[in-house]
């Protein structure tokens, strides 16, 4: 069991792309069908979650609205990926699912000089302002996931294989998808299995809690649900008791721990109020 | 191959072994455990095993040594690695180099279990393993 995702900074190629690999392998795919499923649920226009991607626009400030939105599109996007055999069609997915071993991550480049032409006819304005307008888009997008994400979209190592239209054509493209999938690399395993768990049953928490506790960082590992809450306020027995309470009843956690240390300390070094 | 799966079990901590022998013998396998990593591959050598189970980090000869060199005499033995330094790249290139599961420890008996009945189906056989256990090795 494999699973693809494709990003691009031309959407709409991206998406030709993710179609073929899906159509080629044999694979579901996933994109615009889970984030209408999921404007349905949250009730946020696609048009928001496309911002707030980056997709569409300049690219939202960090913290700016949208958490419920991108936890929710987030922990729906996760609990699809524990099945098997996707190919994701954007959806962010590249900035959220890191590190794990089974899913292969590819960046669709269009050829700049041609993305460059497509504006200077749109917007009326000449090839060199439109060369200057995407230079400082892309700027703008590489600030941003990394401050949203901590991940730069536009840094080619964020990425297993980065293709570039402009000098492979589609078709080609395709294929190299298809046979790198097929690579062992890939394979799912137990290990690559609990890093995606451990994501989808954080995303599950993070998803319970956005709207009281939002800024509540949220780590799992093997069903134990670790909490970070930045400070301890006024009423932060009440509060502890409550994310305890909260959180246990999500699917799949068998313990909680709260921490007011980073979660990248040792257990020893954490301040923890119980678990 | 025999009505019972055997499995090699090499780690260089004796704990690891004394530990998960019951666990698959549970399930009826039949287990050696080893600490050495040379001793381990005389003895697979010598007798072959239908499984082996590895630790990566361990002095002298690797785990990743060690699958290379089983896989080299019998393509058929599945070898799972286990390890406490796990991590994407590690994970990656055990499997491009033939590994049949990998596994981060600290991991619970369960989770070797349910590999080795996937191992044990991908060789025609099976295990009789069904019961959860909580117990982490």
């Amino acid at each position: 069991m494999t699973s693809i995702l494709i990003s691009s900074d031309n959407p709409s190629m991206g998406k030709a792309i993710a179609r073929q690999v899906g159509e080629a392998l044999g694979y579901d795919l996933v994109g615009d069908a889970l984030l209408s499923e999921v404007v349905g649920t949250t009730g946020i226009s696609k048009r928001d979650f496309e911002k707030a991607l980056g997709l569409e626009g300049p690219p939202p400030r960090p913290g700016r609205g949208m958490g419920a939105g991108l936890v929710a599109l987030q922990a729906a996007l996760t609990e699809r990926l524990l099945g098997d055999n996707l190919v994701v069609d954007g959806l962010g997915a590249h900035l959220h699912v890191r590190g794990v071993s089974h899913i292969l991550t590819i960046r669709i480049l269009a050829d700049f000089r041609s993305r460059a032409h497509h504006l200077a006819v749109d917007r009326k304005i000449s090839p060199r302002a439109a060369r200057r307008l995407l230079e400082r888009r892309e700027r703008q997008i590489q600030q941003w996931s990394l401050s949203v994400f901590g991940v730069d979209e536009t840094n080619p190592s964020t990425y297993d294989m980065v293709i570039n239209l402009g000098n492979i054509d589609e078709e080609r493209a395709v294929k190299t998808i298809a046979d790198t999938a097929g690579d062992r690399k890939f394979v799912s395993m137990t290990y690559s299995m609990k890093c995606l768990e451990n994501l989808a049953l954080a995303d599950r928490v993070r998803a319970r809690l956005v709207a009281d506790f939002p800024g509540v960082e949220v780590g799992a590992e093997d069903g134990v649900v670790k909490l970070l809450l930045a400070k301890r306020w006024f009423g932060w027995q009440r509060t502890v008791e409550t994310l305890r309470e909260t959180v246990g009843k999500v699917p799949g956690v068998d313990g909680v721990e709260i921490h007011t240390a980073p979660l990248t300390k040792r257990e020893g070094e954490a301040d923890m109020t119980g678990s | 191959m025999s009505t019972k799966l055997s499995v090699l079990i090499l780690d260089d901590e004796p704990i690891v072994g004394k530990r998960l022998k019951p666990a698959l013998s549970k399930i009826g396998c039949e287990v050696e455990t080893f600490v050495d990593p040379q001793k381990a591959l005389e003895a697979f050598d010598e007798k072959g095993f239908d499984i082996v189970v590895t630790d990566i980090r361990m002095e002298e000869i690797d785990g990743m040594q060690v699958l290379e060199r089983v896989l080299a005499k019998s393509k058929e033995t599945k070898v799972i690695m286990i390890t406490g330094y796990a991590m994407m790249d590690l994970a990656r290139s055990a499997m491009s180099k033939g590994a049949f599961d990998f596994i981060a420890k600290p991991f619970k008996p369960d989770d070797l279990r349910r590999a080795i009945a996937k191992a044990a189906k991908a060789l025609g056989s099976s295990v009789s393993f069904d019961e959860p256990d909580g117990e982490t090795a």
